[in-house]
């Protein structure tokens, strides 16, 4: 066991992976001679080369259909998209090419892909290095797209994306990057995708989020319980896609009552399609509406210092959408 | 033949600079084929398309819910995972070593940690 923040988890995992097998390698903007922007794979080029440590061009669509071909033909590719911003140019080959693989072959071709990115705010990244994209590709059916946010879930569900056949979009929020420390395992385990994890038990109500939201509704619950005497169930969705639903709905047939946190656009979220599907198949055991906390429905996370922070669900605002909901 | 893209002109004209047509030139040039090489080619291709053809359309219509299948792996894909005991102990503790390296040299530019998160004392607004 040794104590590791979420990105030298992401970078010790991928070495462990590279030495493993040669059949692995990475490639992106800036992972070789610089080691990544966040240092991810620093080191790495000196270590194994250029020919499994690709700088590519600033084209996201060609570093995810090169990534594509890779897969298809016998590699393991861990692409890296440098901000989850960036990715756009590459959304038609992750949703008409990667995501199809496999069904328009019946089965006969694999696309075992990792698409890495860092994604999320409170870093004063603004418009171009803030976004959430969960919902876009979640929406996605034949993606994988998972956001573990405790290092200890981000080297299982890295080490389970890896060894899996499909494509998987692995989402990182940057600000847990530091942040976030914890520990974790020296030998290699996996954590499987499609699985959530309640991170806190509770029976008053049930909080479902992800994501830096999901270390702010931890701290909130443990405020809750101190001042209210309220106990809340914290839920870690971990996979966006394939959705764990059995593990949001028993804990929300146990509690009655639920709020959805996410920091993406409020509108059309992933945290829409939990509400939804709470709403749908609870009807009779929920004692309150569900409650979405999501961002505002504006273009891009503001740079300014107050607006940024307007725009954030954080601990003070999900404390107080908590205990609304306690008293409903 | 669609005409409604292009005109008969267009298309001879396009047809001169064709890849295809002037890659199969140049390998009878270099005399690694000749025409009659190449005849045999199409012939046989022509034949292994038409029984392919002929397969699928004598074949049973597809039952409604298989268009449910393969959205991801079942069981029985022949992927082969990460074999992780190829891993040596030796190997995986370099790596924290090579990042706290990597740190000290790190300009934080687009990481955008450097940019102080809290104004100075007194400073903020209160929304």
């Amino acid at each position: 066991m040794t104590e590791k923040n979420v990105v030298q988890t992401i970078h010790d995992t991928l070495w462990d992976a590279m030495k493993a097998d040669d059949r692995v390698l990475v490639m992106g903007e800036d992972v070789g001679a610089r080691g990544g922007v966040f240092r991810a794979t620093a080191g790495f080029l000196d270590e194994f080369g250029e020919r499994r440590v690709i700088d590519t061009p600033l084209a996201e669509s060609s570093i995810v259909g090169c990534a594509i071909g890779m897969a298809m033909h016998g590699l393991l590719p861990i692409a890296e998209i440098q901000f989850a911003d960036f990715i756009h140019p590459a959304f038609d080959q992750l949703v008409s090419e990667a995501a199809r693989i496999r069904y328009r072959s019946a089965g006969d071709w694999d696309c075992p892909l990792v698409v890495r990115a860092p994604w999320g705010g409170g870093v004063h990244g603004a418009l171009y290095h803030s976004q959430s994209i969960e919902a876009f590709y979640g929406h996605v059916p034949g993606l994988k797209v998972v956001l573990p946010a405790t290092p200890y879930d981000v080297k299982g569900m890295l080490i389970a994306s890896m060894n899996d056949p499909d494509p998987v979009l692995f989402l990182e929020h940057k600000k847990t990057y530091r942040l976030i420390k914890g520990e974790v395992p020296d030998e290699p385990y996996e954590v499987p995708i499609g699985k959530a994890d309640v991170k806190r038990e509770g029976d008053d109500l049930t909080c479902v989020a992800y994501g830096l939201m999901m270390h702010h509704a931890l701290a909130a619950a443990q405020r809750l319980q101190d001042e209210e005497g309220v106990s809340c169930e914290v839920v870690d969705v971990r996979t966006i896609a394939p959705l764990d639903k059995e593990t949001i709905l028993d804990s929300v047939r146990k509690t009655g009552k639920a709020m959805v946190v996410y920091e993406d656009n409020r509108t059309y979220g992933a945290g829409a399609e939990i509400s939804a599907t709470i709403s749908e198949e609870l009807m009779f055991d929920l004692d309150a509406p569900v409650v979405r906390v999501g961002g505002p429905d504006v273009p891009g996370m503001p740079f300014a210092t107050p607006l940024e922070h307007f725009f954030l669900p954080d601990e003070e605002k999900i404390f107080e959408r908590m205990r609304d909901l306690a008293k409903f | 033949d669609d005409r409604t893209y292009r005109t008969r002109e267009e298309v001879e004209a396009a047809k001169r600079s064709d890849s295809l047509i002037l890659f199969g030139r140049y390998i009878m040039e270099r005399g690694l084929l000749d025409t009659s090489d190449i005849e045999k080619l199409r012939t046989e291709i022509k034949q292994q398309v038409d029984v392919e053809v002929e397969a699928a359309w004598k074949a049973a219509d597809p039952e409604p819910e298989s268009a449910l299948r393969h959205v991801f792996a079942e069981n029985g894909s022949g992927f082969r995972p990460i074999d992780w005991s190829n891993l040596r102990q030796e190997d995986s503790g370099d790596a924290g070593q090579k990042m706290e390296q990597a740190e000290e040299e790190i300009l934080d530019t687009t990481g955008g940690e450097a940019t102080p998160s809290e104004p100075p004392a007194g400073g903020e607004a209160q929304p």
